[in-house]
Formats: C-alpha cells, sequence, structure tokens
C-alpha cells in the first residue's frame, strides 16, 4: 500500500529535478542568437510544449481506434487523459508563441497558418471535453469521443504542413534536412522535449489512476443504492 | 513594456506556473476522489459486515 501511495511522489520528483536542468540549459549553458539574442531561449520551451502536445493528441489518436477495435474501456480512459494533457501542453504553446511574437513580430497575435491551425487544434480538443461532458452511458460516451478523437487529429497533420501549403511566418527549426541551429541549441531543444516527455508521463499516469478510480466510485455508489434498496424491502 | 529578459521571464512563469497549476488540480481532485471512496466502503461495510 505504502509503495503504491509513494511513486507518484517519487516521479514528480525525478521530472522536477528534470525540468531544473532543462531551465539550466536553456538559461545558461546554450548561446545566444545572432540576431534573436536571448529571445531565441523561448524556443526551448515554445518548441517542445507544441511537440508534447503533438504527441499527446497522436496517444488519445492511437488509443480512440483501439477502443473502437477492441472496445476495451481503459483505451477511452487513456484517450480522455492524454487528451487533457494535450489541451494543457497547447495552451502553452498558444501563450508562450504569443509571448514570442511580441518582440520579434511586433504582434502578439497574428492569422498565420501555423498560428491558426494550432488554435483550431485547442478548440477542436476543448470540444471533445464538451462533447463527452454531454453524453450519458460510457460505452456510448467512449464510442462518440473515439471517433471525434480521430476526426480531429487530421489537424495535427496540417499544423506540421502548413508551413509548407500556405506562405507562413512562422520559422522552421526542423526540416528534412535536420535541425536549423547550432548543436548545443539542438540539444537544450531536444532536452527539453525529454523534460516535457516526463511530465507528459507522470500527468498521464495520475490522471488515469484518477479515471479508473472514477469508475470504482461509480460502481461502488451502485453498489450502496443496491444494498440500500436491499435493506429497505427487508424492513 | 517588457524587455527581451521580460519576455523570457514570462514564457518560464507561464511554463512552470501552469504544469504546476495543473498538477495541484490533479492532487486536488485525488484526494477528493480517495475521500469519497473511503467514505463510499465505509458504507457498504455498514450494509454488508464483514462476517467471521
Amino acid at each position: 500500500m505504502q509503495s503504491r501511495a509513494g511513486w507518484p511522489v517519487w516521479l514528480s520528483i525525478a521530472a522536477g529535478a528534470v525540468m531544473f536542468v532543462h531551465l539550466y540549459l536553456a538559461f545558461v549553458w546554450s548561446p545566444p542568437e545572432q540576431h534573436m539574442g536571448n529571445l531565441v531561449r523561448i524556443m526551448y520551451f515554445h518548441v517542445p510544449s507544441a511537440w508534447n502536445a503533438f504527441f499527446a493528441f497522436f496517444v488519445t489518436f492511437v488509443c480512440a481506434i483501439l477502443y473502437l477495435r477492441r472496445r476495451r474501456l481503459v483505451y477511452d480512459l487513456v484517450s480522455a487523459a492524454s487528451a487533457e494533457i494535450g489541451v494543457l501542453f497547447t495552451s502553452i504553446t498558444l501563450v508562450t508563441g504569443s509571448l514570442w511574437a511580441r518582440p520579434i513580430w511586433n504582434t502578439w497575435w497574428t492569422w498565420d497558418p501555423r498560428l491558426t491551425t494550432t488554435l483550431i487544434l485547442w478548440f477542436l480538443y476543448a470540444g471533445y471535453f464538451l462533447l463527452r461532458a454531454s453524453i450519458d452511458g460510457r460505452e456510448r460516451r467512449a464510442r462518440v469521443s473515439a471517433v471525434f478523437a480521430i476526426v480531429a487529429f487530421a489537424d495535427v497533420p496540417v499544423i506540421h504542413m502548413s508551413v509548407e501549403w500556405w506562405r507562413s511566418i512562422h520559422p522552421l527549426a526542423v526540416d528534412e534536412t535536420g535541425f536549423n541551429m547550432p548543436g548545443s541549441m539542438a540539444a537544450t531543444l531536444m532536452f527539453g522535449f525529454v523534460a516535457f516527455m516526463c511530465l507528459y508521463g507522470l500527468f498521464l499516469a495520475l490522471r488515469v489512476r484518477q479515471q479508473r478510480q472514477a469508475m470504482e466510485l461509480h460502481e461502488l455508489r451502485e453498489a450502496v443504492r443496491a444494498a440500500r434498496v436491499r435493506q429497505e424491502g427487508q424492513v | 513594456m517588457l524587455n527581451d529578459m521580460g519576455f523570457l521571464w514570462a514564457v518560464t512563469a507561464v511554463v512552470w506556473l501552469g504544469m504546476l497549476a495543473y498538477a495541484v488540480v490533479l492532487m486536488r481532485r485525488q484526494r477528493r476522489l480517495q475521500q469519497e471512496l473511503e467514505s463510499l466502503r465505509r458504507a457498504l461495510d455498514q450494509f454488508n459486515p464483514p462476517s467471521r
């Protein structure tokens, strides 16, 4: 029992430590850029949060397909938990992007294809949760939201390709030739991705556990209700 | 008006506070779930006392 209560604490400490190392790499170890100066360090937060959001929605997409194929509720739980974390990372991506755009592009927001499609992604998954909240019945909710999650994921490749399909002012950190930056900056960026991935893993594990407990809670409520009815029948 | 470092600190604050706020929300949800589970288990035990 003690070990079960302890793993979130140890995982949180490990994720926190990795985040502090990331902070050191982003602020101290990596060099400033020639044109942007220290503002380039925003990239180490903005880009990993965007990549993690896409990864979280990919997990949602895969689990939605698995649910529709196998009809096991655990896939629905993981799918919803991952989507929630994806919305968190997308929110961080949008806010940090805006804070980066202001000094570089002299505007908080512009209707650039990549920005617009990312905002659409945020609305799509906010809609996913509204949809889940509006449907009664565990199986029906899981089925409908799985279909929605699969369709909503179509926006992720559109975001990726948007800078090539339309005229965009959004820079490309990584293209087919690799990283467009020195090795130390690329290493910090990749470490940022790993650090944010640790947080994603921690949040996902906690959220899935909570979803399982919520199911157990529902079953216990039903059992108490049934026991109460049985007792009243005996009196 | 924020200078360059001001924007950088603002981004860092958004990321860290965002993550911490979500962690706090998760912990509060966990505590509430745990309390509800325990009270329901106790209620169920009253209906079905453990046999010796």
